[in-house]
């Protein structure tokens, strides 16, 4: 096993120089670099907006159709070049380096992912003199890992079943599908984001020992039990995974989770008290609007997809500074359909306030229809902050004083510390 | 060294749409180097390729050294050096890097282990003093050497080598040839070619093919002694020589004077003073090539 092993190790690194060495290697690497600063340049210079731009931007729009146009020209090298007789005379098994070929070229493409993050944080230091945490790195980097995983597998392995690379310009639709369409698909289809992490990791791989056992077939008339097995199982996996996401979570139009539909439901203008929130934190745990009882509450939404929303996490930090901490608690919402996207920016901010994600955030062109959240409050723009007194009514909403900045944010709530709990006001509970 | 074997049983093969490439083929070869012979389309490559196990046979079998070429492919591949006609290598390698993708290939794990083949190759089909060259860089000549290189790795006891010397200038066609010979002494080398030259210079015994069928098997010797009797050469006028040419196969032409010097294949020559002579190889092959296609004419 470990002879093989160092096969595998030794075939991936040449794959993964023929890949990128050389003239070619050097103007790929530097080309996506260079389109992830000029994105960086564009947004405001925070080295969080820039990590989570190179997730959103440099993954999706540079690094996606990068990579299959190099899995193309992987899957396709021994035809392209006529080298498939000497290779295939050889003993080692072609459906072994079937998979030595698919961990080079992805090895390569990891490479790349790893220029365009680290150019996108190179502009904040460059352009502002501010510097990117390594968390930041790891943060952005990770996001990219099993997106470019299963695009990777799928581009690689229709190539090579199909024999054609019209096969990764069919994957490429899908994607281009998924950008422009997303309104109407349900999240579970999109690959990009990280709750989908189980589901696309365990199709990733099966396709490609699928692939690798129909390679052991065409090649020693002998199928074997393992591989097809274990190609079966991790589909199976991949496929149940995914309903049980679809049945467990708000991912219209599949599926509407009643817990988010009542939080929908609620309307701000309905009730003196404004919506309750019940979602998990950057930990995972449950945060609830109970849990405030009796303090001031600011509640402030942004989206990573609005990079200049962001501004209000660091504005919010610098307005609590001189509040008193155990009678004001805040809440920034994130809405943002990838779960993890709220976690990376609390903890390379380290913010001192806690952070929910809206769970049910889905893709859309209005944002007051784009989450239960968004819904509830009927939130108009980005960023957005309202402060309500220690009975969770509505003192103020930023946005639409025009007051969203820390001087601003620091008098709504020494205004609401003002004003007196009103005897029996409880808040909506969950 | 005990020479290997190999037995070919009534192999066949035809190609979908109904092109009978090679026609059921019983053969035994044992040692030295072995050409196929033939013109293209006879089928040369289609045998080399199902015994390299890259190429289904539609009937018969083949077995190297007692390995059947159809159930054992893993372990007939570890016994071949296999170099096609029309081959390709990974332009972006070096010549080290790609002897050394090919060792994996051949399941040296081992670095070192690599290592030694990868020199031990270079200086045997002169490649040295080009280890850090590109492939994509190579003239003709040296993307040969090194395909044979490659194909050595392994000290492989079967040699296949199809066309080796094809598109060559003479200076590398000349240094294919004289490695080729070398390299016959301790195993078995099957090479295939549609140039007599390369034959002569190399060869022990030879198969010829035509149209995916065996026309003769057998040495060098034994060829052209069936053509002895049957060479002739003669001094005509370039009139004569377009009247001559209906009639017999010519194996060579040359201008001497105003006159024409040609030989002729056949067993008798009228209408021109000729003198029979010491048959080549190149008049034994096509004596034989010539009498199969009248046989075919006739029948």
């Amino acid at each position: 096993m470990k002879p093989l092993l160092l096969s595998l190790r030794a075939l991936a690194t040449h794959e993964f120089r023929m890949t990128l060495r050389g003239r070619s290697g050097l103007s790929v690497a530097l080309g996506a670099g260079a389109l992830a600063f000029a994105d960086a340049a564009l947004r405001p210079q925070s080295p969080l907006v820039a990590g989570v731009r190179a997730s959103l931007f440099g993954c999706g729009l540079v690094l996606v159709p990068l990579s299959l146009a190099l899995v193309a020209g992987a899957a396709r090298r021994d035809d392209t070049v006529g080298a498939g007789d000497v290779v295939q005379s050889r003993p080692f098994p072609t459906h072994l380096l079937f998979v030595a070929r698919f961990l080079g070229t992805y090895t390569a493409v990891l490479a790349l992912y790893a220029v365009v993050v680290a150019c996108s944080l190179l502009c904040p230091l460059v352009l502002a003199r501010e510097f990117a945490s390594p968390l930041t790195f790891v943060h952005a980097f990770g996001r990219g890992i099993v997106p470019l995983l299963f695009i990777v597998a799928l581009g690689y392995c229709g190539v090579a079943v199909a024999g054609n690379v019209l096969a990764a310009a069919i994957v490429a639709l899908y994607w281009l599908y998924l950008l422009l369409w997303g309104d109407f698909l349900a999240r579970v289809f999109n690959f990009s984001l990280t709750q989908n992490w189980p589901i696309y990791g365990a199709l990733a791989l099966s396709a490609v020992l699928g692939t690798a056992a129909l390679r052991r077939f065409q090649d020693l008339r002998r199928s074997g039990v393992a591989l097809p097995l274990a190609a079966a199982g991790l589909l199976v996996l991949g496929l149940l995974t995914a309903w049980n996401r679809v049945v467990h979570s708000h991912d219209k139009p599949l599926h509407r989770d009643p817990l988010a539909m009542q939080l929908a439901a609620q309307y701000a203008k309905a009730s003196p008290r404004v919506p309750g929130v019940w979602l998990p934190d950057q930990h995972g745990r449950l945060w609830r609007t109970s849990s405030t009882d009796g303090k001031v509450l600011v509640l402030a939404f942004w989206s990573p997809h609005d990079p200049d929303s962001m501004t209000v996490l660091d504005d919010l930090r610098t307005a609590l500074k001189d509040v008193p901490r155990a009678s004001v608690a805040c809440l920034a919402v994130c809405l943002a359909d990838d779960h993890a996207l709220s976690a990376h920016v609390a903890s390379e901010g380290r913010y001192p306030f806690t952070m929910v994600t809206d769970t049910g955030t889905h893709f859309s062109g209005k944002l007051e229809d784009c989450a239960p959240l968004a819904e509830a409050f009927e939130l108009a723009k980005l960023p957005s902050v309202y402060v309500t007194d220690r009975g969770h009514r509505l003192v103020a909403d930023l946005a639409s004083e025009g007051t969203l900045y820390p001087e601003g944010m620091a008098a709504a709530i020494g205004r609401a510390l003002a004003v007196p709990v009103p005897p029996g006001i409880g808040v909506e509970r969950r | 060294m005990i020479a290997l074997q190999i037995d070919v049983t009534g192999l066949s093969k035809t190609y979908p749409g109904g092109v009978e490439a090679l026609k059921p083929m019983n053969l035994s070869i044992s040692d030295g180097v072995f050409a196929l012979l033939g013109p293209n389309g006879s089928g040369k490559t289609t045998f080399m390729r199902m015994l390299a196990t890259l190429l289904e046979p539609t009937s018969g079998t083949a077995t190297i050294d007692g390995q059947d070429i159809r159930k054992g492919r893993k372990q007939v591949r570890r016994l071949l050096g296999y170099l096609p006609q029309d081959f390709g290598l990974y332009p972006s390698l070096t010549v080290e890097e790609q002897l050394d993708y090919m060792g994996l290939l051949s399941e040296m794990t081992a670095p070192q282990e690599r290592q030694a083949a990868c020199e031990r190759v270079m200086e045997q089909a002169n490649l040295t003093s080009l280890r850090k060259r590109a492939v994509g860089t190579l003239s003709g000549g040296m993307r040969q050497r090194l395909g044979i290189a490659q194909a050595l790795l392994t000290s492989p006891q079967l040699l296949i080598i199809d066309e080796p010397t094809a598109g060559l200038d003479p200076e590398e066609r000349i240094r294919i040839r004289g490695l080729l010979a070398e390299l016959g002494g301790d195993r078995v080398i099957l090479v295939s070619t549609h140039i007599v030259a390369d034959v002569e210079a190399t060869a022990d015994a030879l198969v010829i093919l035509r149209l995916g069928e065996v026309l003769f098997t057998g040495t060098i010797e034994e060829l052209v002694n069936r053509t002895r009797g049957r060479a002739w050469e003669a001094v005509v006028t370039r009139q004569r020589l377009h009247e001559l040419k209906e009639q017999y196969v010519f194996t060579a032409v040359h201008r001497t004077g105003g006159d024409m010097r040609i030989r002729i294949v056949a067993a008798q020559v009228a209408g021109a003073d000729a003198q029979e002579v010491e048959p080549t190889l190149e008049d034994a092959y096509l004596d034989i090539m010539g009498l199969a296609e009248s046989e075919a004419a006739a029948a």
